[in-house]
């Protein structure tokens, strides 16, 4: 049918997409000037015959496109090879830390959308009312906001201050897991990502939900007798969404993105701080396998958006 | 005399008017001009020279001759936050007109011709799209040896421009249907005029209101930058700043708190100034 | 014998704009009896759109009803609360509107809109509606209806789109059916079976229809009453064809004669001198002063009254006074 075409059509477009962008990746990493070994030998030095040999055994001779390929092969097996600094298996380095950033994004998008849609919409049907005014003036407020001062912020008042919430990780050091412990290491991080981001799908889900109010079915619904309250939340609604439903595929990227600074700012052991860390590091196989989960990721995002576009607005399906 | 008619057309446009109305946009501009006013004059407003180490007025609070206080080496934050304005300036107005460079090209050229080049950069555009660029920046900022914001810059603006290619593209494949093109096509008008003479000044006001609200994007993203230690390290950045701060939030929040707020502030007077001028110009991106 | 259907008295809905005070509608008053097909006729912009929205007080911000009365089936509509309208709209009064294309909800299908208003007004029982529907549509000359409900808007052409649309204003069985320019944004072989349609319509379910067109030809072949309309006045109104055969306003005059004729010798087209005053602005005299053949002192310093001149003519020109 319609739909099942639209899908598979996606999710092939995902393939070329998903391998240019880890050659990007890898060609950035590795066009750089220095390698790991030279990093390495900063800290203590290496005499030249032992660096060739280390970078012998590593494969680091071989021509860029062959290193690639080996890469791309193994990678594809699941076999993303072991860190440099540390020696750990990759694979298992990712799965501990992924859930843990998982964890944190789709907290904060989902509370992002709840409270974006909620204030969005009352701002569009109460176009320049005082309330309008009070929602679109604090949403700029909160993009303009720089993640991590208001990160700092958040922490200098509620935690170091008030003392009501921890200041970082994960959950609290010595003590045994409990939900309601980790759920208030959650707080501040989520707070923070909810900020920005719902500041920004709200002047979205607003300005679209405008643009519906003045279409012309929103007439045809009300000149059937309907409630008020239908025609916003089941005729303009569902044609708002759409926008919406896009954007929401895009700021995950950004919220991936974010979680660089989220992350190392509120020592959340997650995939952000780790590809910062090795990036540094010029660790190679833990550069390339951190971003091509990411990337997976942010297609995974994608695809399941662009389901849900073809699922909302028929029009879609047909083309 | 060519300036003043430009002047007088500015002042009795609809444009005009609409956006004096709108008290925010206002202040918008007006948090610009003060920091531009900072950045321009930073040798003549600023007290001393902000990598003037101090060591004696180590984490000094705000005070007569510090009015936002020192870190932890004694710089005088007050003249860090006026001559970090420059960097902010010039990455953020930099990364723009890179990316206008880049975005406009592209975006004209495969708008008005189409075809296989179209095709061919839509997918380039759908792929970076969908890239975090963030963490693009990231590796690429932690791989250089030698960083300067010039750099930054750039590599902000060639990451950019996608953005401002799909909007121009946009624009210029629905107002290349329309009949003063038609027209002008049938008396054998060459493209490049058409181009120039038709299609560009209508789409100039999306392209604008666009690059506009980018600046505080790249500003914002240039702190990031800065605050992770990806910046240049010889700049006076406000991110950096905050960066430093953060080891002692507890006991010298100012360090913190008066860069982060000079690039928050910044941030809303390029975003009110772009709302006001989207408003102003009636356009609808995306 | 009851009165008529619709009685409205000197109406007024103004816009307030940035750019000004929009007198779209500015003291219309028109009796409609039940069994008519009244036509309101006159240029783009002269308010007839929005007399029809606030016939049903839909007029969109930021205009709003400022004063007259609104009189249907015996009662004020103007005074009646958004609960007692709701249960008018889509029941007693339905609108069909010009443009097809964007008014159905892309995203439901055509069969679901229109179940929309079926279950809202009357008490049917699910398994009912279905049939009620298919039967609606077969009526309305759709080939096969059980598929067609299924399908989404952007599946129509504009002209089943526009059948569509009179099906579902027709689903509840309104008294009064108001036609905004319904057919033309349609080619013209369409626009015949939408006029014969809606004459179809009027017969089976004596529907009073109140048609809002700039087409005069429409008028002539659809109405048997008209008015005519001129920046949110009326200037004339009579039965069809005293206003065709002996128009009294000079607008009238003037709109029947820039017809193009075939059957005498013409040597241009005869438009009407001058423009439409701008409605953010108007003076105090007549609305067509500027235009006017017979234009004299007074036509400059007054608005005309509406005078009753002959049985049911009403002009509004000082020539008549």
């Amino acid at each position: 049918m319609g739909l099942l075409s639209y899908v598979a059509r996606r999710l092939l477009l995902a393939i070329p997409t998903f391998f240019f962008t880890t050659l990007i990746i890898f060609l950035l990493a590795h066009l750089a000037p220095g390698d790991p070994i030279e990093v390495m030998s900063a800290w203590k030095p290496i005499p030249t015959w032992l660096k060739d040999e280390i970078r012998r055994s590593f494969g680091l001779d071989k021509p860029l496109y062959i290193q690639y390929f080996i890469w791309l092969s193994n990678a594809l097996q699941g076999n993303l090879g072991y860190s440099y600094i540390s020696g750990q298996w990759i694979g298992a380095i990712i799965l501990s830390l992924a859930w843990n950033t998982i964890e944190l994004m789709l907290t904060a998008q989902i509370v992002s959308l709840i409270v974006a849609v909620v204030l969005g919409v009352i701002a569009a049907v109460k176009q320049n009312s005082p309330i309008d005014a009070a929602i679109s003036t604090l949403s700029l407020f909160g993009y303009s906001m720089p993640t991590f001062w208001l990160a700092l912020l958040l922490i200098y008042v509620f935690s170091l201050n008030l003392g009501l919430l921890p200041t970082s990780g994960y959950s609290t050091v010595g003590q045994p897991f409990s939900l309601l412990d980790h759920l208030r290491h959650l707080i501040l991080p989520v707070a923070t990502m909810v900020i920005n981001n719902s500041a920004y799908l709200l002047r979205l889900v607003r300005s679209s939900m405008i643009e519906v109010l003045s279409k012309s079915y929103i007439i045809t619904a009300r000149a059937k007798g309907l409630r008020e309250r239908t025609v916003i939340y089941k005729h303009a609604f569902r044609n708002a969404l759409l926008p919406l439903v896009t954007v929401v595929g895009i700021s995950m990227g950004f919220l991936l993105g974010g979680s660089v600074i989220i992350e190392s700012i509120f020592a959340w052991p997650g995939l952000g701080r780790f590809i910062m860390q090795a990036a540094i590091s010029r660790d190679y196989p833990s550069i390339m396998g951190t971003s091509m989960i990411i990337v997976i990721m942010v297609l995974l995002a994608n695809i399941s958006v662009d389901i849900a576009y073809g699922i909302i607005d028929p029009r879609i399906r047909y083309e | 005399m060519m300036l003043k008619n430009m002047y007088k057309r500015l002042r009795s446009s609809r444009a005009y008017r609409r956006f004096k109305r709108n008290k925010l946009a206002i202040v918008g501009a007006g948090i610009i001009f003060i920091f531009l006013i900072m950045a321009i004059f930073a040798p003549i407003i600023a007290p001393r020279h902000p990598q003037t180490l101090n060591p004696n007025s180590s984490l000094k609070p705000p005070c007569a001759e510090f009015p936002f206080g020192t870190d932890n080496i004694g710089r005088d934050i007050f003249s860090w936050v006026i001559w970090g304005a420059r960097v902010s300036f010039i990455v953020g107005v930099g990364a723009v007109l890179i990316e206008l460079i880049i975005g406009i090209s592209v975006g004209m050229i495969a708008g008005y011709f189409g075809g296989w080049f179209d095709h061919f950069l839509m997918r380039i555009t759908d792929v970076m799209l969908c890239l975090p660029s963030i963490i693009l920046i990231i590796v690429a900022s932690a791989m250089f040896a030698t960083r300067s914001i010039y750099l930054i810059t750039v590599i902000m603006g060639v990451l950019g421009w996608p953005w401002m290619a799909r909007v121009v593209r946009a624009q210029f494949l629905s107002l290349k249907e329309l009949s003063n093109v038609e027209a002008a096509k049938s008396i054998g008008v060459s493209d490049f005029r058409i181009i120039l003479r038709h299609i560009l000044p209508s789409a100039l006001p999306s392209v604008i209101v666009l690059a506009t609200l980018d600046i505080p994007w790249y500003i914002l993203y240039e702190a990031a930058l800065s605050f992770l230690g990806l910046g240049d390290p010889t700049s006076v950045s406000w991110g950096m700043m905050v960066n430093i701060g953060k080891q002692f939030l507890r006991v010298a929040p100012w360090v913190t708190t008066f860069p982060g707020l000079a690039t928050f502030l910044l941030a809303l007077g390029f975003n009110l100034f772009g709302d006001g001028l989207r408003d102003a110009l009636d356009v609808r991106l995306r | 014998m009851k009165g008529p259907l619709v009685d409205i008295q000197d109406l007024k809905t103004y816009f307030y704009t940035d750019e000004g005070v929009v007198k779209a509608v500015d003291g219309v008053s028109i009796t409609i009896e039940r069994g008519d097909i009244f036509g309101i006729v006159g240029e783009s912009g002269c308010g007839k759109s929005t007399l029809a929205l606030s016939i049903l007080r839909l007029v969109p911000r930021p205009g709003k009803i400022v004063g007259g009365k609104i009189i249907f089936d015996g009662e004020n509509l103007l005074e009646k609360s958004e609960n007692e309208m709701r249960k008018i709209r889509g029941r007693k009064i339905s609108i069909v509107f010009q443009d097809p294309t964007e008014f159905f909800n892309p995203v439901f299908t055509v069969g679901g809109q229109i179940a929309e208003a079926m279950k809202l007004h009357q008490s049917i029982k699910r398994s009912n509606i279905e049939t009620r529907i298919i039967e609606l549509l077969r009526s309305l000359g759709f080939p096969s209806p059980e598929i067609m409900m299924k399908r989404y808007p952007h599946e129509y052409s504009g002209g089943m789109k526009q059948r569509a649309m009179i099906a579902m204003a027709l689903s509840c069985q309104p008294e009064l059916l108001i036609a905004d320019e319904p057919t033309t944004s349609l080619d013209v072989t369409v626009q015949a079976q939408i006029l014969d349609l809606l004459r179809s319509v009027k017969e089976k379910f004596a529907t009073t229809i109140l048609l809002i067109t700039h087409n005069l030809g429409v008028v002539a072949e659809m109405c048997n009453k008209v008015a005519v309309m001129y920046a949110g006045k009326i200037v004339e109104c009579s039965d069809v064809f005293t206003v065709f055969k002996k128009p009294l306003h000079p607008y009238t005059q003037a709109l029947l004669d820039s017809i193009p004729r075939v059957d005498i010798e013409q040597r241009e087209l005869k438009s009407i001198p001058g423009r439409v005053p701008d409605l953010t602005n108007i003076p105090n005299c007549c609305r067509f002063h500027g235009r006017c053949k017979y234009e004299m002192d007074v036509c400059r310093k007054e608005d005309p009254p509406l005078i009753n001149v002959r049985d049911g003519h009403t002009v509004s020109c000082f020539l008549y006074c």
